[in-house]
């Protein structure tokens, strides 16, 4: 009996805590009557009219648009860097002590720099979101490249294949599972960099509008665009993940 | 009935005086001393030794997929590096020589892409060839799906699928149990006789060296030469028991035995 509850009740007991918690919100927030804290349902009734009247979706489009563009970047040359590092010597020789360099550089770091270069346009939000997306599946790429197994190699050599196809048919899918673990890495510091760039210099997004709002007294829509974030960041991992499921069927995860 | 054909299509295949060293911590390790050989085309040939003795290296070297220290291997009047569609090399390790992510039917059709064949000739060729091996109803199967016994039957028409004038296979069968090693080398002797390719067989199991092939050759422990080489006159088609049977199948393998086993790997019985 207890272990039939347990069993029905341990799936939902992580949507219930979250559930308790904002129940624990809404009654310190009707309380206390703090600005800084107003009751959770208030906040969203504020979300919700923000949502259908439009002002938040429109913020929330040019920070996906912004996202995406600096993280297509980052995924293409860091899998071609990557790769050119995973299949040459001199490449890896040549490129991995710069890596290592500039790795540990936290990338909030280099938004004044893209600010001298780039203006506070959308260049330079994307470059940062790219530089940053970057390493990790540069890293990711490169170690999956080295770590292929000399005979699968071999095996497309001695079948004839060119350069080519040996890249396109059995190192790049070879690599894949590591490419993808750069990439959902990658996904995550996009969030956070579309957010620092834009709260640093914007005049639209959704980074942006948590700041203006939290300026401008407007604490629930504060909360909202926060809240905003999470779902966000929560749809785009799961489509993260269902896609890779998809991409990695033949794959056995170890993890 | 034994397949030797005398088509000019199936060049010679001629190795000579191959050698190869690896850099050691003390000095340089030699693998393979000086090996030379010649195979008549379509000839099937077996090449034993001790373990150890280099015979991958070797094949990996007539191969062209591991360049010599010394010598050359030629096919016909060509370098084998230059005829690589030509020379197909069967892995012991299927399991890492068989795409995880492709399908028996996309395994068997690589070599196919790489000759630049049409979308409907590999499909066709494809079918035919997963037939052949005993695969029909498998073509859309993932490798994980199916056993070892079947996974080496793909990479074996993954190979054939090529046409090669001459097919390299290293130890092909050494990590599949018993009863599947027998319906392998039933497989091979049956492709053998319809497609004739010229085979280069390397094993450690002097059984299967004489049951399969037309000739033997015996490899001195490394740094490896040819030690002897056995002609081994047992009529095609072979059967699975009968032919293990013969006195004379019992005989090469005695010398086979002798010859191998001379070189130390079993002191007690010979000193």
């Amino acid at each position: 009996m207890l272990g039939l509850n347990r069993a029905i009740s341990s799936r939902w007991l992580g949507v219930l805590f979250v559930v308790a918690l904002l129940l624990l919100w809404q009654g310190l927030g009707g309380v206390m009557q703090l600005t800084a804290l107003p009751p959770v349902s208030e906040i969203l009734a504020v979300w919700w009219r923000v949502l259908i009247s439009g002002e938040l979706p429109q913020e929330i489009a040019p920070s996906l648009g912004r996202m995406l563009a600096g993280y297509s970047l980052a995924t293409v040359c860091g899998i071609a860097v990557g790769t050119f590092m995973g299949l040459t010597r001199w490449g890896y020789h040549l490129l991995e002590p710069l890596t290592e360099l500039l790795r540990p550089i936290p990338s909030p770091a280099y938004v004044p720099v893209a600010i001298l270069f780039l203006g506070l346009g959308d260049e330079m939000k994307i470059i940062i979101i790219g530089i940053a997306c970057f390493f990790p599946i540069l890293v990711n790429t490169y170690s999956g490249v080295r770590g292929i197994d000399l005979i699968l190699i071999k095996t497309g050599e001695t079948l004839g294949l060119s350069r080519a196809l040996l890249l396109r048919k059995i190192i790049f899918p070879a690599s894949l599972p590591y490419i993808l673990t750069g990439m959902r890495v990658s996904l995550s510091i996009a969030m956070i960099m579309i957010v620092i760039s834009e709260m640093v210099a914007a005049t639209s997004g959704i980074g942006f509008y948590i700041l203006l709002s939290q300026r401008s007294f407007e604490v629930h829509k504060m909360y909202a665009g926060i809240f905003t974030l999470a779902v966000l960041g929560y749809l785009l991992n799961s489509l993260f993940v269902a896609m890779e499921k998809r991409v990695l069927h033949w794959h056995i995860r170890n993890d | 009935m034994a397949a030797i054909p005398v088509s000019a299509r199936r060049p010679e295949l001629r190795v000579r005086e191959l050698r190869k060293q690896f850099p050691a911590p003390t000095g340089t390790l030699v693998a393979v001393e000086s090996v030379s050989f010649t195979t008549a085309p379509g000839e099937f040939l077996a090449i034993v030794g001790p373990s150890g003795c280099g015979k991958s290296t070797l094949l990996q070297m007539v191969a062209g997929l591991l360049l010599p220290t010394a010598g050359e291997v030629t096919l016909g009047a060509q370098p084998v590096t230059q005829q690589r569609f030509d020379v197909i090399y069967i892995f012991q390790q299927y399991t890492k020589s068989i795409l995880p992510w492709c399908t028996v039917r996309e395994n068997v059709q690589l070599g196919l892409e790489a000759r630049g064949f049409g979308r409907q000739e590999m499909l066709e060729l494809c079918r035919e060839y997963i037939h052949l091996v005993g695969l029909t109803s498998f073509g859309n199967y993932y490798p994980r799906q199916l056993s070892g016994g079947m996974q080496q039957r793909v990479a074996i028409a993954r190979a054939l699928v090529c046409q090669p004038k001459v097919l390299l296979m290293d130890e092909p069968f050494s990590s599949v149990d018993a009863v599947t090693r027998v319906s392998l080398q039933e497989l091979t002797l049956r492709l053998w006789d319809q497609l004739h390719p010229t085979v280069l067989f390397v094993t450690h199991d002097l059984d299967e060296a004489v049951y399969l092939a037309q000739r033997v050759l015996v490899l001195r422990k490394s740094p490896s030469v040819v030690l002897q080489e056995h002609s081994i006159d047992l009529p095609y088609p072979r059967h699975p028991l009968r032919t293990r049977e013969l006195p004379q199948f019992l005989a090469h393998r005695h010398a086979l035995f002798e010859a191998v086993f001379s070189q130390g790997e079993l002191p007690e019985l010979y000193h």
